[in-house]
């Protein structure tokens, strides 16, 4: 990792589209997501004034009968501008954003969300925390239209040509990284049509992508399989999420190349 | 989590649980990853219900085995106060109804048709408990099972598929889903005759009707 970029710097083009952090809780017997919804508020609501729509899921159980799905209700609030939310049901905190700085900032919000929630909210573990970072760089605006030079030969090569084929369309390749026992780091990066963040989601996205695109999708997890589960307390789980934060840019760093940093990230003016 | 191949060996593929967000529905992901849960769906559902039966089968296996050290008199006596009337528990036993008579008038039963009858009579009290609401038994075992096919509930008995019987009393599956899922060809073969018959009256004029309304 020695040729890395400078490990701190920011770059005034960067494709970052999204950022998610998600703990999945459990919640003491009797405990309902819906009994904090408006004392949060009470604690939360001058950055976040805004509701959203609640985080939409269900949960399938198996009987006799057959699958049986159950909802799984929750809220969310949103900052002013739309640009970073808090969505809690009761089965986890999910805090996202489209306007990231850096990771201090993230965890510093994550903390004091996690502050305040527990004051309202009886929840007796967690049991896993995401670190979810997006980014998307649509191939137009990539100088020649190409993908070639700008990412590394390894997340190319599923899109190589296949003799009598050609080049497919799109591709996408998945890698998983085992950080230990109880942690995991995914890379999903590849050449899609669609983008994967959508704009017509909770938050707004500053510049939508445009597809066709390349994205590069870092997914870093801890699970409490092999190991105890967590308090829901900021110094434990903020010291996880800083651990999970250290290969994302690894991660990123070693997906793109030099190409890409000085004709594209460098650039000021053209968000990608 | 495992794909069953053509060939018949399980591929194991690792699941991903991946960090939920509301903004991310790419869809042709979404479309694969509900693809992938309703097949694991679908497996579990498979394995539970084969599991539910199994065990339907064990309980049906173990009360019949209780049962069979009974005297017949005794197991007819039981299918009388339910019921049953004795051409159908001849049907179900595989006998004459004369045969039967003789086995009311104390004449000996070999210990394979005594059997049968212990596991009929276990079939019936465990039919009971499944659905406590069932009036007659009798006319039950007699109803159609499905919807497009003369087969009745006792065939499916005098098939083998006693444990699935339990699950349509208790409402937890169909005659229609019992055939489908063993006889794949059942609506074809078994389909109602279509009784209809032209009749020609006196008069000149003629009349579609019911064959057993011409007969």
């Amino acid at each position: 990792m020695s040729d890395l970029p400078d490990a701190r710097e920011v770059y005034p083009n960067a494709p970052l589209k999204l950022v998610v952090c998600e703990l999945r809780l459990q919640l003491a017997p009797g405990s309902a997501a819906a009994a904090a919804e408006l004392p949060l508020y009470d604690e939360i609501g001058d950055d976040y004034p805004l509701q959203g729509p609640p985080d939409q899921g269900f949960r399938v159980d198996l009987s006799p009968a057959g699958p049986v799905s159950t909802p799984v209700r929750g809220f969310r609030y949103l900052t002013r501008d739309k640009a970073r939310s808090v969505a809690v049901s009761s089965e986890s905190l999910i805090v996202e954003t489209s306007s990231y700085l850096h990771f201090e900032q993230f965890s510093d919000q994550i903390g004091d969300l996690i502050d305040a929630l527990g004051r309202h909210l009886k929840v007796v573990s967690v049991e896993r925390i995401g670190l979810r970072y997006i980014d998307e760089l649509p191939i137009a605006g990539l100088p020649g239209q190409t993908v070639e030079a700008f990412f590394a030969p390894s997340v190319l090569a599923c899109g190589s040509e296949i003799p009598g084929l050609g080049e497919p369309a799109e591709f996408l390749s998945t890698s998983s990284y085992r950080l230990g026992d109880d942690r995991v780091a995914v890379m999903r990066a590849g050449l899609v049509d669609q983008p994967f963040v959508t704009s017509n989601g909770p938050l707004r996205i500053p510049h939508p992508s445009t597809g066709p695109l390349f994205v590069i999708d870092i997914d870093c997890s801890w699970t409490a399989v092999n190991t105890p589960s967590l308090p829901f307390e900021r110094p434990a789980i903020t010291a996880v999420l800083a651990d999970l934060h250290i290969p994302v840019r690894s991660l990123f760093e070693n997906t793109i190349t030099e190409k890409l940093r000085n004709d594209v990230l460098r650039k000021e003016g053209t968000p990608t | 989590m495992t794909i069953q191949s053509s060939v018949g060996s399980s591929i194991a593929r690792p699941t991903r649980d991946e960090t939920r967000t509301a903004q991310v529905e790419p869809p042709a992901l979404l479309v694969a990853g509900t693809a992938e849960l309703r097949r694991d769906v679908d497996d579990l559902h498979g394995r539970a219900r084969g599991l539910h039966r199994d065990s339907q089968e064990t309980q049906l296996s173990l009360l019949t085995h209780q049962l069979n050290l009974t005297a017949p008199q005794a197991l007819l006596d039981e299918l009388a106060d339910e019921g049953v009337a004795w051409a159908l528990v001849a049907r179900i036993v595989g006998v004459t109804p004369a045969a039967v008579r003789k086995w009311r008038r104390g004449e000996t039963v070999t210990p394979t048709y005594n059997r049968e009858l212990a596991e009929f009579v276990a079939f019936c009290r465990l039919l009971r408990e499944r659905n406590p609401l069932l009036d007659d038994v009798d006319q039950w075992l007699d109803t159609p099972a499905a919807s497009q096919a003369d087969v009745t509930h006792a065939n499916l008995y005098i098939d083998g598929h006693r444990a699935e019987l339990l699950n349509i009393a208790s409402s937890d599956t169909t005659g229609d889903a019992i055939l489908d899922e063993h006889d794949p060809g059942w609506r074809d073969r078994r389909a109602r005759a279509r009784r209809w018959k032209v009749v020609h009256h006196e008069d000149g004029t003629s009349s579609i009707v019911d064959e057993t309304e011409a007969s």
